[in-house]
Parts: C-alpha cells; sequence; structure tokens
C-alpha cells in the first residue's frame, strides 16, 4: 500500500472526527442553553408570583384587621413596604367598586384598565408588571374592594440577559476548545490505527510469525489486531507447510535419482556384455517409472489444491467409477488370497472432475488390498445417505484442515443428499499414534517396512484423496485399528438425480 | 511414415528422431515453431509431432497456423502441461492427438499408428493376429479355430493387444483402454489379467503369444 494513501486516509479520519464532535459540541450547547434559559425565566416567575401572592395575602389580613377604623396605620405600614421594595418596581394599590382608587404608593404605574368586581386571585403581565391582583367583599359596606400588587418585570430580563451573556461567552469558548478536543481525540485513537496499518504494511509473506502488537486494553483495536494475528498464524501454518512440502517433495525426487545416478556410474565403471547393458537399461527404465510416478502425484495434488485455475468437473456417476475400480483391483485382490467384496448403489451422479474421483477410489481400494494379508476381505460399500454424519470415535481422524479451505463447511446440507463411500479392510492397519498424521503428505506409517515389502507408497495417497475429496466439498475419514484393518469413509455431496 | 518432429529439447528430439527412424519411420527434427510450421505448411507429411512450449512460437499457434492454412495433416501434440484444461486447449487448437511429458515411446509408436489408421478409416470388425482371429461383432475369439473363453475385461485386452500386434503396449495404455483412466498407483493391476489371459490364449500351444517386455510392457507375435 501507498504510504501517501495511509497518509491521506489517516488524515481525513482524524478531520471527520474533528468536524463532528465540532458539530456535535455545538448542537448539545446550543440546545443545553435554550432549555436551561427557558427553565430559569420560568423559575424566576414562580418565584416572583410566589412573592406577590404572598404579598397579597398578608395585605388582605392587614386590611381586615385595620381599615377603615385604623386606615393611617395601615396606610403607612404599605407605604413602607413600597419603599422597601422599590428597587423591584413594587407597588400596592386599593380599589374600590366602582374602579376608583382608594389608595396607591407614590411609585405606583399608571392604573391599568379594571375589570369591576373579580372574585379570586388572578395574575397577569400589565405593561411591563406583573400584577397579582383579587377582589373580597368588605371590609367596607359588604362591597367589593381590589387589592394589586405589582413588580416590574425588569429585574428579571436583566437576570435573563446576565444569564444570555453568560452563556454566549462559555458557548464561544466551548465551540473556540472543541476541534481542537476533537483533534486530540481522533489522533488519540488513530495512533494505535496507524500503528497497526504500519507493521500490517510491513509483513512480508516468509515473515508472517511478528504478531501485531496488542495493548492490552481489549477494545475493538485491540480485537482486531487478535483477527489480524490469528489469520497471520494460520498464513505463517499455511506457508510452513507448503515450504515443508516443497522440500520434502525435493528429498523424495532425490531417492529414484539417487538409484538412478548410482546404477549408470556402478555399469560405466568396466566393459559390459550386452546382456548386462540390456539389464541395467531395464533397471533404469523401472527407476525413471517410480520417478515419474512420483512427479505425477506431486502434480495431482497441486492440480487438485490450486485455487487459480477452476478444475474441470463434469456429472458423473459415482457408483459406475466404483464398479470400475473393483473390476480394475479384483484380479489383483484374487492373486493375493483377499476376497474383495462390494455393495454399490445402482447410480449416483455428483459434479467431479472424473479423473481426481477415480483417482480417490483407486487409491482407497489399493491402500486396502495392499496392505491385507492373504486370507483377508476388502469391503467395498457405496450407498446413498440423508446428511453427513460425524464418524469420529476415538479412533480415528477427519480429513480436515484449520487453515481456510474453500470447502468444508460451505455445502451442508446439500439439496440432494449424499454419497457415501466406505472402503474397509481386515488388514495390518496402523499404530492409534500414526493415526492421525495419515493425511500428512509423505507420511507413511512405518517406512522401512514398506521399502522393502517393495509396497513403496510415495506417502500421498491419503493426502491426494484428502484433497480432492474436500476440494469436492465432501468429507474423507479414516479409522483403524492396528492388527485388526483400516477403514476409510469418504461423502460427496450428490448432484442432481 | 513420414513424419515432423518440431521439438527444441536436444535430447528429447534426438532420442525421437533416432527411434523413430529406426521403427522405419521416415523423420525430419526441426527446433523452432517458426521452421516447422514452414516446412508442414510447404512439404507433404503424415504426422506433425509438436513440442508445445516451444522458444518462438507457441505449439498452440503453430497448429492454429497450420489449419487456418487448411492443412489437414494430423498433429500430436507433446507437452509437460498434463492437465485435463490443457488438453482441452490442445485438441481445441486443432490437434488430433496429445501426449504428456515424459512418455513411452512405445505409446508414442501406438499412437502414430492409431493416428495413421484414423486417417485410412478403416472399420473392422475383426481382427487377426497369425493364429488368433476376433470377432468384434459375436465377441468370440479363436486360436487356429479354437475357440476361446474370455472374460469380457480379457477379451477387450486381448483386442487390443491385437490391434497394436507387433508393437509394445505399456500397462498405461491398457490400463486406459480396459478402465478409461490411467492409474497413478504402483500395484500391477493389469499383470494379473495378463496372467489369465495368457494362460488362456497360450495353454495348449507350443508358441506363446503374448509375450512380456520388461520394464515397458506387452506385445502379442505377430508369427
Amino acid at each position: 500500500m501507498p504510504s501517501g494513501l495511509v497518509k491521506h486516509a489517516v488524515g481525513s479520519f482524524r478531520l471527520r472526527l474533528m468536524v463532528w464532535n465540532a458539530l456535535g459540541v455545538a448542537v448539545v450547547g446550543l440546545a443545553t442553553t435554550i432549555t436551561l434559559r427557558f427553565l430559569l425565566a420560568a423559575a424566576l416567575l414562580a418565584d416572583l408570583d410566589a412573592v406577590l401572592k404572598q404579598d397579597a395575602q398578608e395585605i388582605l389580613l392587614d386590611m381586615q384587621a385595620k381599615y377603615p377604623h385604623d386606615s393611617r396605620a395601615f396606610f403607612d405600614d404599605l407605604e413602607r413596604k413600597a419603599q422597601a421594595h422599590e428597587l423591584f418596581g413594587w407597588y400596592v394599590r386599593l380599589i374600590d367598586h366602582r374602579g376608583r382608587q382608594i389608595w396607591a404608593n407614590p411609585h405606583a404605574p399608571p392604573q391599568s384598565p379594571w375589570t369591576p368586581n373579580e372574585v379570586g386571585m388572578r395574575v397577569a403581565d400589565k405593561n411591563g408588571y406583573r400584577v397579582v391582583q383579587f377582589a373580597f367583599k368588605g371590609p367596607v359596606d359588604r362591597h367589593f374592594t381590589t387589592v394589586r400588587v405589582g413588580s416590574s418585570l425588569g429585574p428579571m430580563a436583566r437576570a435573563r440577559a446576565r444569564f444570555d451573556r453568560m452563556a454566549f461567552l462559555i458557548s464561544l469558548g466551548v465551540l473556540a476548545v472543541s476541534p481542537a478536543v476533537g483533534y486530540w481525540l481522533g489522533s488519540s485513537m488513530i495512533r494505535p490505527l496507524t500503528e497497526l496499518t504500519r507493521r500490517a504494511d510491513e509483513l512480508q509473506p516468509n515473515r508472517l510469525a511478528t504478531p501485531l502488537p496488542l495493548r492490552g486494553v481489549s477494545d475493538e483495536l485491540d480485537l482486531l489486531s487478535l483477527t489480524i494475528n490469528r489469520l497471520l498464524e494460520r498464513l505463517a501454518r499455511y506457508v510452513g507447510e507448503r515450504q515443508d512440502y516443497l522440500s520434502n517433495a525435493a528429498h523424495e525426487l532425490r531417492t529414484p535419482l539417487a538409484a538412478l545416478r548410482s546404477t549408470i556410474e556402478v555399469t560405466l565403471d568396466r566393459d559390459r556384455t550386452a546382456l548386462e547393458y540390456q539389464e541395467v537399461l531395464v533397471r533404469l527404465m523401472e527407476e525413471s517409472e517410480s520417478l515419474e510416478s512420483l512427479v505425477r502425484q506431486l502434480l495431482l495434488l497441486a492440480e487438485s489444491e490450486s485455487p487459480r485455475q477452476p478444475v474441470i468437473r463434469e456429472t458423473l456417476d459415482w457408483c459406475e467409477i466404483a464398479r470400475m475400480a473393483a473390476a480394475m483391483f479384483e484380479a489383483a485382490a484374487e492373486v493375493k488370497g483377499i476376497r474383495l467384496q462390494t455393495q454399490i448403489d445402482a447410480r449416483m451422479l455428483v459434479q467431479a472432475n472424473s479423473h481426481h474421483l477415480r483417482q480417490v477410489v483407486n487409491n482407497l481400494l489399493d491402500n486396502a488390498v495392499k496392505y491385507t494379508p492373504a486370507g483377508g476381505v476388502v469391503r467395498m460399500t457405496l450407498r446413498r445417505v440423508e446428511s453427513p454424519t460425524s464418524l469420529d470415535s476415538g479412533h480415528g481422524v477427519d480429513g480436515v484442515r484449520d487453515y481456510p479451505s474453500e470447502s468444508a463447511s460451505e455445502s451442508r446440507p446439500h439439496l440432494h443428499g449424499w454419497g457415501e463411500l466406505i472402503v474397509a479392510d481386515t488388514g495390518i492397519g496402523i499404530d492409534g499414534a500414526d493415526v492421525p498424521r495419515v493425511f500428512e503428505r509423505f507420511f507413511r506409517a512405518d517406512r522401512a517396512r514398506q521399502r522393502d515389502a517393495g509396497s513403496g507408497g510415495s506417502g500421498l495417497g491419503l493426502s491426494i484423496c484428502q484433497s480432492i475429496v474436500l476440494a469436492h466439498g465432501g468429507t474423507i475419514h479414516l479409522r483403524s485399528q492396528l492388527g485388526q484393518g483400516t477403514t476409510v469413509t469418504v461423502q460427496l455431496p450428490l448432484s442432481v438425480s | 511414415m513420414v513424419l515432423l518432429v518440431v521439438e527444441d529439447e536436444q535430447g528429447l528430439g534426438k532420442s525421437l528422431t533416432q527411434g523413430l527412424t529406426e521403427a522405419g519411420h521416415d523423420c525430419t527434427w526441426v527446433r523452432s515453431g517458426a521452421e516447422g510450421l514452414r516446412l508442414a505448411s510447404s512439404r507433404p507429411f503424415d504426422v506433425v509431432l509438436l513440442d508445445l512450449m516451444l522458444p518462438d512460437l507457441s505449439g498452440l499457434d503453430v497448429v492454429r497456423g497450420l489449419r487456418s492454412a487448411g492443412s489437414r495433416t494430423a498433429v500430436i501434440m507433446l507437452t509437460a502441461l498434463g492437465a485435463v484444461e490443457d488438453r482441452v486447449a490442445g485438441l481445441e487448437a486443432g490437434a488430433d492427438d496429445y501426449m504428456v511429458k515424459p512418455f513411452a515411446f512405445a505409446e508414442l509408436l501406438a499412437r502414430l499408428t492409431a493416428v495413421g489408421r484414423r486417417a485410412l478409416k478403416r472399420p473392422s470388425s475383426e481382427v487377426t493376429v497369425g493364429p488368433l482371429r476376433l470377432d468384434l461383432t459375436n465377441r468370440r475369439v479363436t486360436r487356429e479355430d479354437r475357440d476361446i473363453d474370455l472374460t469380457p475385461t480379457e477379451f477387450s485386452l486381448l483386442e487390443f493387444l491385437m490391434r497394436y500386434a507387433g508393437q509394445v503396449v505399456t500397462r498405461k495404455m491398457l490400463c486406459e483402454h480396459l478402465w478409461d483412466a490411467d492409474w497413478e498407483g504402483v500395484t500391477n493391476v493389469i499383470e494379473v489379467h495378463i496372467n489369465r489371459l495368457r494362460s488362456k490364449v497360450d495353454k495348449g500351444f507350443a508358441e506363446p503369444l503374448i509375450q512380456t517386455v520388461r520394464g515397458r510392457g506387452y506385445a502379442l507375435r505377430t508369427g
């Protein structure tokens, strides 16, 4: 990845975070200020109303006690009270039942329109004043008297203006700081991401084992690193297996080459008769054939595993292929004194590469016949099953891979059912410790004996089977008991019947 | 047959030319695709043996060039690429047959015979080799007019040997003929069938007809 792209991507992420942060702060701040302003006004007003109502009540009680017999003292009290609250524009006005003013303190605003003899308490805004008024009968001649207590709204407006000024200043400050905070937040969030990107960019196919650093805070970024690390592990294992495979293959090719070379050298060492030369050439022919066979198997393995080229598939009758394989090995089994029993369904269609599928069936039969002594039985069963079953009963191994493989899980359950091929023998079996390794490339259970016996397999047969079966979306399973025999089960999804 | 070998690899070209000449063919060897295309278009050959990976032109280009020039000369492709896809590509370009290296020389000779026979288009329902007579319609085999009872596998095996009588037939060829598939394994699945066939065909006769050619395969004696 070009580093310019990295810088640009990171820059834009930080910029976006900055803008979004500023925008968010502005919106939230504005909403909060407006709400607070509203609530503050409401609270102040409610407070004022409560005070005014209380004043009105007090005046009423006073008036009932002192008016009209001691009106002088009553009015003096009111006058004093009004003077004390002059700053707030507080006033009192008493009005008789005909709307005439009985008394008002000197700073009271001019009398506003009056509704005659309204019973009960009323609150209203009048010409910049908050006014509480209520009328009651008495104390003179059972006529209505109206008490009006008011207070200027000016102080409240001034308080609100003060609040607005302060809110504006604070908002301005917060707005000025928030992009910087956003930038800092963005940077601190991006820093591990940038580090991650840099480290990932440095990874090389031959240095996959260096894991990405974890910060130990188990957040999403750590999870990302962990996921990438696990992927790297799988890749490293895969690459490692490939490397082992390559060097193993080279070593395996050396064996027949060594035989060829030494045969030729020894022959050339001195003069031979024509017959001797012929004998040597035949041996060279046989050696080159085993070399050829190994190369063919290596290519088959590569071909069956290649993710690049789509392997040609056609609709095949698996049963026909199984019957052919049985016919192919029947004679070889009979000569060895082995009974080859088959139980094969009439017809079962699969989408498969013909050459590959034949190799699977042939390989399994070949192994069974090869490792079963005289008097034994090799049984091949091919039948339809509803769904692939897990066969692991403790002694077996499933031919699955733990690194990504295109097949494995993708195709179950399958629409047209599954076919199950079981090749069971009563042969020498495989040691329990070796069973888990049978699908490994070049693995031979008990190398020496096989080499001596001249049955020398390449150690690729079962890996080839596994590769092909997995590439066809199937499963392969091997179960074996030393001295009892081996059973291999292959399941493949069937095609339209 | 008059043959043209287009092969850039020194060792293989040399041994092919030697073997084909010794087998009685008239053989010309060139090492480049352009040279091969020029010769094949200007002189009449029965069969062209064409390597796929040549230094200048690819074998596929040579076949296409030949076919587009209207030549119907039989072409057998020789190549190290053995995947089904490669085969299909070769045959689609216009090759008559396709052989994957390394191949048995005996098989090459057999394929030459087959390609030559295809050119003659001679269908035969009866094959006769020396004292052996094989009737394909009735699936009957006789030696010196004595009936031989064969299983279908043995019949098929004998038919193949008789078609290529006098030539070496490899195990791979027999495998492909009998079971449609090459067997990559080690077990000699053909040998047992050959032994059984031999015991039936040669039993009671002084002269054994089916011979094992060590390291190469089997051959049916013509005389």
